[in-house]
């Protein structure tokens, strides 16, 4: 069963001769569980294919699908807890709430649906993520590498259906990179969650079970990944 | 460009609203600072010259000494104007109180004394004439007039010319004679008493000359006394009451200063503090920290440029409508006003306080701008270092996340918490001490007091001669809101705990006991009203010891009866004569004492002119007083004066809510990076709504706290300084103030979210999120 279903997705940026089309008729689906990159040049429209997804832009046409929703359709209230409960984002520059120490960050997207979180489940998060003994450490006190896991616990904490990442290795070294995309790949085996990572590292690209490519706006699947 | 200096212009081109918040803020604080010490400037130099109108220009008076010393103190250097002042003995002049006195020409003009007509006098045997007296009598320049003192000698003097009102003559009905110097001394010994006044120059230190040459001849403190109201308007007395006004002008100055120092402070700051990342970039081309400093304080001299003139101007046009509304008001019940005129303290106090301020409050933010790392700046996580290192981490255990977060952001960065709370509670500090004014104005002007009547009807020479008949019959009046009458019966002799005096007993009816209520200090009005207690005034119950339950004895017509102490006043509507025991009881009570049960005098308030209906009711041997123009023009005194407190106040109001909009709107612009976050992994706009109002109450509350607490102490010390010391009304928390000042708090901080929660709720999460 997908649990994505992208149809028809144009985003078109400005009007008249100044218009930009940043995203061209994109359809496909990603099933359940899936682990899919996107490649493509800066400025391809990658981000915005992905932002479109996670409903942080909305499009100029077409639809997204999640688990069955459309998500255009529903008001911008219910679209949030909709995001807050079902998608998790990673971005590159991590983006930690700053006066939220590392298990308040982690645990956020509940405080947000006033939940008391299942605090085995963090446990269980922050050992996996190696965080346990840094769990009260405010951002500014970890590196790179340690905020990115963060943003990553952060991400997994819903048990979403969809995580999103925006080049989550964009800002860290080759060591870190391996280990926040291994941290990513097991969290999503073991929860079986559907990811879809945005890219520019072919290595990682490669790990991953399909991979779309995006070009001057259009969307190509690439299927499994090809050199 | 020449210099990387000139980045500065163009980024004020590119960024005019921001810029214009800024200056805005500077120019309201300096506005602000030049008008209230303009306006105090303005209206001491007017009561200065009232004063000296009324009472004459001197500094002080020395009695006993030689005409030699007289000489040696009139020749030193800091002396302006000095002269012997003769005053003879008061003698008649057809029937009429004649008042002799003399002196030199200078210090007589000094004094006020100006010759409408003719010339000063130059010998023994010439004089000037009140220009009343001229009218009244008959007389012309030239004229002579036969003077005849208690020795039995009869002077003859020639009157040189004319002269106007001089120390209130017109006041008294009498009429004044003014001879020389010369001319007094030639009245012979014994006829006349003789005064050395002195009149400083302008900047000596009265005080410290006074003792000079207290010293250097050997005066007594007796000898010599000062012009304490003149030396006190002069900021020169050591009077303890002067004092306590100057402490008061002092600490409200101080006030208003810091009132200022934190809006600019403030704003300078958060415009700082909201491009971080603009100087982030500065540095990451290569700008030294030095430069970035440099930056910083350019800028904000020219912010200072613009902010300081405009300021100024406002400041002064803001007084000079002040003054000519006051002038308008109350041409009758305050002195003149100066119009149109420079305060040149009110300016210079502006244009320091706009700049040093200025200047000082760009040193920290310039120290934070040039600290700002260039990788921070390129690599995004500026708002770490942007808001200020967050200490510790959000109580999302004891409030929900969205409260908890704004309570942190309002916390987490003490300089602008101190910045925006202090404003706040400076506003509320001013606003609960300036309101002890309006409390002053009301205790200073009577009519405005509830038992002020506007018309009134007496007997002749204040004999109870209004019967019951005619109380009844000016009830029936219409128009009449409050009717009321008291009786009288003076030169009592009595005896109270300290000793013998005379007594003045006055009735009260009903509605006199129930204004008495609000004014009583100790004891209880029932204790008068069946027990037959008395009431007494607070200024007695002080100088004889009197309390509640102490009997005075008071040998009246009817016997000899000893009352007793059942309430103490704050103030009473009567003036004792010759130092006379005021005492109020009960009719009942005055009518066993007196046995006289007609009023001495039957006051009313009215709605309408109602004079002539009730002149109808009265015989020719009655008065009427009609003080219905008067309580109008007083109230109308009174009015301006709350007019004028409240419109500082409401001033400093708008400058406390300026600068907490500009503050929460900086504050979100500064965060929207992490709102931007926040909205992308699921917080709702309502979510950041709390979020941005707990931030904004956080202020509030904080600021409103210390702000009630201080301002509950000051209010309490000007109260004791200003009204308890002179009426005994003992202080109470103004509630109606405090829960005013707490509701302001409260609009305030939803009027601060409302812009910043639209600039949420139409933000672009993508653009942002991507921005980072």
């Amino acid at each position: 069963m997908n649990l994505l279903e992208v149809n028809e997705l144009c985003k078109t940026y400005g009007s008249g001769e100044t218009a930009v089309q940043a995203l061209k008729n994109a359809s496909f689906s990603i099933p359940k569980g899936q682990f899919t990159a996107v490649v493509g040049e800066s400025g391809s429209g990658k981000s915005t294919l992905l932002n479109m997804i996670g409903a942080l832009d909305t499009p100029t046409s077409g639809s997204v699908t999640i688990d069955g929703k459309e998500i255009f359709r529903i008001n911008d209230e219910q679209l949030t807890i909709f995001r807050r409960r079902n998608i998790g984002f990673i971005f590159q520059a991590y983006n930690l709430i700053p006066e939220l120490n590392v298990e308040q960050n982690i645990i956020f997207p509940l405080l947000l649906d006033y939940k008391k979180p299942d605090m085995a489940y963090v446990e269980e998060i922050l050992t996996v993520l190696s965080l346990k003994d840094r769990r009260k450490h405010l951002p500014r006190q970890l590196s790179g590498g340690q905020q990115q896991r963060v943003a990553i616990g952060r991400a997994l904490i819903t048990r979403p259906m969809l995580i999103l990442a925006d080049e989550p290795t964009g800002n860290l070294d080759t060591q870190n990179s391996g280990e926040v995309i291994s941290l990513l790949k097991t969290a999503s085996k073991r929860y079986s969650q559907t990811i879809i990572m945005i890219t520019h590292n072919r290595g990682i690209a490669s790990t991953a079970e399909r991979v779309l490519q995006v070009s001057d706006g259009v969307l190509t699947d690439l299927g499994g990944y090809a050199e | 460009m020449k210099s990387y200096l000139a980045l500065i212009p163009e980024y004020a081109k590119a960024h005019k609203n921001k810029n214009r918040l800024t200056v805005v803020c500077i120019a309201i604080s300096v506005m602000l600072v030049t008008a209230i010490f303009g306006m105090a400037e303005m209206s001491i130099k007017a009561l200065n010259n009232e004063y000296i109108r009324q009472h004459g220009n001197f500094h002080a008076i020395i009695t006993g000494i030689s005409d030699s010393v007289a000489g040696q103190i009139d020749n030193r250097d800091d002396v302006r104007v000095s002269s012997w002042v003769g005053i003879a003995e008061d003698t008649a002049y057809e029937g009429k109180e004649l008042i002799i006195q003399g002196s030199e020409q200078d210090l007589a003009e000094q004094m006020n004394l100006v010759v409408t007509a003719g010339a000063y006098p130059a010998s023994t045997q010439e004089a000037l004439l009140d220009s009343l007296a001229f009218e009244q009598f008959g007389l012309s320049v030239g004229d002579a007039i036969d003077i005849v003192l208690s020795d039995g000698q009869t002077r003859n003097y020639t009157i040189t010319g004319m002269y106007s009102d001089f120390s209130g003559l017109k006041a008294s009905g009498a009429h004044g004679l003014f001879l020389t110097a010369e001319g007094i001394r030639a009245l012979g010994s014994g006829m006349y008493k003789e005064y050395f006044y002195i009149q400083f120059k302008s900047k000596v230190n009265i005080n410290r000359a006074l003792s000079e040459i207290k010293g250097l001849y050997g005066l007594t403190g007796e000898q010599v006394s000062t012009n304490t109201t003149l030396l006190g308007m002069m900021g020169q007395s050591d009077d303890s009451s002067m004092l306590q006004i100057y402490l008061t002008a002092g600490i409200l100055f101080i006030l208003v200063t810091m009132a200022g120092t934190f809006m600019i402070a403030s704003s300078f700051n958060m415009s700082i503090l909201e491009r971080t990342q603009f100087f982030g970039l500065l540095r990451c081309l290569g700008a030294t920290k030095k430069q970035i400093k440099r930056y910083v304080r350019l800028e904000g001299l020219r912010y200072s440029l613009k902010g300081i003139p405009i300021g100024l101007l406002a400041g002064c046009v803001l007084m000079w409508a002040a003054l000519f509304f006051l002038n308008v008001l109350n041409s009758e019940y305050l002195p003149e006003m100066p119009l149109l005129q420079i305060s040149r303290p009110g300016t210079a106090s502006g244009v320091v306080m706009g700049f040093l301020v200025v200047m000082l409050a760009s040193r920290s933010p310039a120290k934070k701008a040039a600290r700002v790392s260039p990788q921070a700046a390129v690599t995004g996580n500026i708002n770490n270092t942007n808001n200020g290192q967050t200490g510790r981490a959000s109580n999302t255990k004891r409030f929900r996340v969205d409260t908890a977060m704004g309570l942190n952001h309002a916390f987490s960065n003490k300089k602008s918490l101190t910045l925006i709370a202090g404003s706040f509670a400076l506003s509320i500090i001013l606003f609960l001490s300036f309101t002890v004014l309006i409390d002053f104005t009301e205790h200073a002007l009577k009519p405005l007091k509830p038992y002020a009547p506007d018309i009134s009807i007496m007997g002749p020479e204040d004999s109870p001669l209004l019967d019951r008949e005619l109380m009844e019959e000016v009830k029936k009046l219409p128009h009449i809101k409050n009717i009321y009458g008291r009786m009288f019966s003076d030169n009592i002799p009595a005896r109270g705990k300290l000793g013998d005096g005379t007594a003045a007993l006055i009735s009260y009816d009903e509605p006199q006991f129930k204004w008495a209520e609000e004014m009583l200090v100790a004891g209880n009005i029932d204790n008068v009203l069946k027990a037959g207690g008395v009431l007494v005034d607070y200024g007695y119950s002080e100088e004889f010891n009197w309390n509640i339950g102490d009997a005075i004895t008071l040998h009246a017509p009817g016997g000899t009866y000893d009352v007793q102490i059942a309430g103490i006043l704050s103030d009473t509507p009567f003036d004792a004569e010759n130092g006379e025991w005021i005492i109020i009881c009960s009719e009942a009570v005055f009518t066993a004492l007196t046995g006289i049960s007609d009023y001495t005098i039957i006051d009313m308030q009215v709605d309408k002119d109602i004079s002539e209906q009730a002149r109808s009711l009265i015989t020719p041997q009655m008065r009427l007083m009609d003080r219905q123009q008067s309580n109008s023009e007083v109230r109308k005194a009174y009015y301006a004066m709350a007019v004028f407190v409240y419109g500082f106040l409401l001033v400093i109001a708008l400058v406390a809510l300026i600068n907490i909009l500009n503050t929460v709107s900086a504050s979100v612009s500064n965060r929207m990076g992490n709102y931007g976050v926040m909205r992308a992994v699921g917080m709702s706009c309502k979510q950041l709504k709390r979020m941005i109002t707990a931030e904004a109450a956080a202020y509030a509350v904080t600021g409103s706290i210390v702000g009630c607490v201080l301002g509950l102490l000051l209010h309490r010390l000007f109260f004791g300084f200003m009204i308890t010391s002179n009426w005994g009304d003992l202080w109470q928390p103004p509630v109606i103030v405090l829960a005013a000042a707490v509701t302001a708090a409260i609009l305030t901080t939803f009027i601060a979210v409302i812009s910043p929660s639209r600039k949420i709720e139409n933000m672009s999460i993508v653009n942002i999120v991507n921005a980072q």
